[in-house]
């Protein structure tokens, strides 16, 4: 059999040798060298060195000798690349993921296009929010969400359901409300703002950022609303 | 106190339009959102600036559709065409003065 020589097939090649994960023995004041790393992930050190080289994602800390040490964030981000890796990403992209958040919770549901969709909305966030205490981010995060499913409900597919998905941060919230229709021609989206769409302004006014995303199958609006944000 | 919270909350999303509308621009006038107790309420209002600055010169102060006043935590003291201007009364004042954005 011919043998690869891809870098994604050393790191699956190795991948069985770290079946049974090994404690690796700590090095100075917790950190762990290169090797030690290397065995606990199962991958092998010039993988590390490779990441670190291309990417500088995980800039080891450097010993008396000039060794590599590791801490103990810095393998955590590790493994989380390497998983990424595992599942098909390419090892660039990977460090990204990697260090992107990891919400906390997530919800994904499906709106009937109706008047009450927005208060279907509103206890849509509470239920994501739980007892996440944070009065007046939940008061602005349900502001939020509610405009921006009304606005689906006014504008889009009376058919086919809205769906609001939601992430919810440590410091922040992300949503993104789907509806079927037809694509919104840039007079439209203008209208939209201007008139009934006006829900837009609030979101405008309180979020950290977002963006509108039209054509088949539907439009999507994707916003960021921080708890700083909210005061 | 929750109510009075609300419109409070509501107060700093219209401070926040108003801003966009001055960085728009726009001189005569834009749209806040109703300071009403009920927080599923957004229904628009279009006012203009000076009137809106005038309101929001007194920390008690809100302007709600019309109909949407709460004789029970603020009275009416001006009425317009499609609004009333209402001040807040007893601890929802207290709430408001905490609250104000403009402090």
């Amino acid at each position: 059999m011919r043998r690869p020589s891809s870098r994604r097939w050393r790191i699956l090649a190795t991948r069985d040798e770290a079946t049974a994960p090994q404690e690796p023995e700590p090095t100075t004041a917790g950190l762990l060298e290169i090797g030690a790393v290397a065995r606990e992930l199962g991958i092998a050190p010039s993988t590390l060195r490779t990441w670190e080289r291309r990417y500088k994602l995980v800039v080891p800390h450097r010993g008396r000798r000039g060794q590599r040490l590791y801490d103990r964030d810095q393998v955590v981000i590790l493994r989380r690349v390497l998983a990424h890796v595992r599942r098909g990403a390419r090892a660039s992209a990977a460090h990204d993921l990697a260090l992107a958040p990891r919400p906390l919770r997530t919800s994904c549901v499906r709106i009937r296009p109706s008047p009450r969709a927005p208060s279907e909305a509103r206890r849509a966030i509470d239920d994501l929010l739980g007892d996440f205490d944070h009065p007046r981010f939940a008061f602005y995060l349900r502001l939020v969400a509610s405009e921006l499913v009304k606005n689906a409900f006014l504008y889009g597919s009376a058919c086919d359901p809205i769906v609001l998905d939601a992430k919810l941060f440590r410091d922040q919230a992300e949503l993104r409300v789907r509806n079927g229709g037809e694509r919104l021609s840039l007079r439209s989206l203008r209208r939209r703002r201007r008139e009934g769409g006006r829900g837009l302004d609030i979101v405008d006014a309180l979020a950290d950022a977002w963006s509108i995303d039209t054509g088949p199958p539907g439009t999507s609006i994707a916003i960021r609303l921080s708890v700083d944000a909210a005061g | 106190m929750r109510r009075g919270m609300n419109e409070s909350l509501f107060r700093v999303v219209n401070e926040r339009l108003e801003q966009r509308a001055v960085d728009r621009g726009k001189r005569s006038g834009f749209e806040i959102v109703c300071e009403c107790a009920q927080e599923d309420c957004t229904a628009r209002i279009p006012v203009s600036i000076g009137e809106y600055e005038a309101v929001r010169s007194e920390a008690t102060s809100f302007i709600v559709l019309r109909g949407h006043a709460d004789t029970s935590v603020e009275r009416v003291v001006a009425s317009r065409d499609d609004y009333e201007i209402v001040e807040k009364l007893g601890e929802a004042a207290l709430v408001a003065e905490v609250e104000n954005p403009r402090d």
